[in-house]
């Protein structure tokens, strides 16, 4: 029977939206650069250099680090939203959490070392 | 006016599933399915079961699934159905104990977790009523005038699945002692809904609003009450 108490969810809740809203500012500025600035005009299509070029900048690297932060756990909590609706099971539960927290960390490594890592090729 | 209704039926007694019947029927113009329910009733098979009261829409006992729909079938104009076929099917989701009769004690026991009543911490007032401002009172439109047929948490995508959710119909009654000048426990109230099993498992589906026969909007309260938990934390 339903009790109410263990006041879990607010808090993601929270974070959803807020990472959700700025999702949007980022997507947009992604969209504009990739499809918009960075197209070469007479290719019509984006190319390395200008791309290469903006990524080698540590402002941009933190841009898309937090881009990246925020767009794995805006998914992976939405994950665990759809997985909450339909298990119960507390054991259930806590192995899944496990698996989507180690899920978001090895996206998180991988992502951040791609990005950390970038030289362009001159 | 004929109609074919074609009607879930279930005896837990006697059946080990549930199965369909079809009635043929011929209705006077302006008949509600609740009309053509109790006629066949009443002259076709008496065995056909189903909750039913006031008539008028005020005692929620006849909601029921119309046409995949939740309706209250005393409000229901056949002809509004524009289909010469009418299913008939219990509220989804709360278990049948006879034909069109749904066990509700799930519902109510949501009901009374959201402590659907005035809570005063301090002794009432003995020399006049508790009064509201007409603003305040305001506040509370939409949210009294549920009148507990289930249409609404039946139709819940989210109480399919976590049949420990409270469900619009609670929440929409938490809403409305929550935002009642009068009430003087917001904390606890906010404390019982601020639960995975409580707001955060509404997914603004909207559901609920299509099937409120009292044109409610149980998930704009819900919103409501999510704001109000988040307020009180930050
Ligand atoms: S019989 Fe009372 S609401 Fe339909």
């Amino acid at each position: 029977m339903f009790a109410g108490s263990s006041n879990t969810g607010a808090t993601l809740w929270f974070f959803q939206r807020i990472s959700g809203l700025l999702l949007v500012v980022l997507l947009l500025l992604h969209f504009g650069l990739i499809h918009g600035t960075e197209v070469d005009e007479e290719l019509h299509r984006v190319t390395y250099k200008p791309v290469a070029e903006r990524l080698a900048s540590s402002t941009w690297k933190t841009i898309d680090l937090a881009f990246l932060f925020l767009a794995v756990f805006h998914g992976l909590s939405g994950v665990w939203m759809v997985l909450g609706d339909y298990v119960h099971r507390t054991w259930a539960r806590n192995l899944l959490f496990t698996v989507v927290c180690i899920l978001g960390f090895v996206l998180l490594i991988l992502g951040s070392v791609t990005l950390l890592s970038f030289k362009p090729i001159t | 006016m004929a109609v074919t209704f074609r009607i879930y039926r279930f005896n837990a007694e006697k059946d080990a599933h549930p199965y369909y019947q079809e009635f043929n029927v011929d209705l006077p113009a302006g008949s509600t399915v609740l009309d053509g329910l109790r006629h066949i009733k009443d002259t076709m098979d008496g065995t056909l079961s189903f909750r039913r009261s006031c008539r008028h829409g005020i005692c929620g006992s006849c909601g029921m699934t119309i046409n995949g729909v939740n309706r209250l079938a005393c409000e229901t104009q056949i002809t509004n159905l524009r289909s010469k076929k009418i299913e008939v099917e219990p509220l989804r989701s709360f278990p049948v104990v006879r034909d069109l009769i749904t066990d509700m004690t799930p519902f109510y026991d949501r009901y009374e977790a959201v402590k659907p009543y005035l809570i005063d911490l301090k002794s009432p007032p003995t020399d006049r009523e508790r009064l509201q401002s007409p603003e305040d009172r305001r506040k509370l439109d939409g949210a009294y005038e549920c009148i507990l047929c289930g249409c609404c948490t039946s139709s819940c995508p989210s109480f399919w699945a976590d049949k420990d959710f409270l469900g619009p119909a609670a929440l929409l009654k938490a809403y409305r002692f929550v935002f009642d000048s009068r009430d003087q426990d917001m904390g606890e109230r906010l404390r019982i809904v601020n639960d995975k099993h409580g707001l955060w498992r509404c997914h603004t589906i909207f559901n609920c609003v299509e099937a409120c026969p009292k044109d409610l909007n149980p998930t704009w309260a819900v919103a409501e009450l999510k704001r109000a938990v988040i307020r009180q934390k930050v």
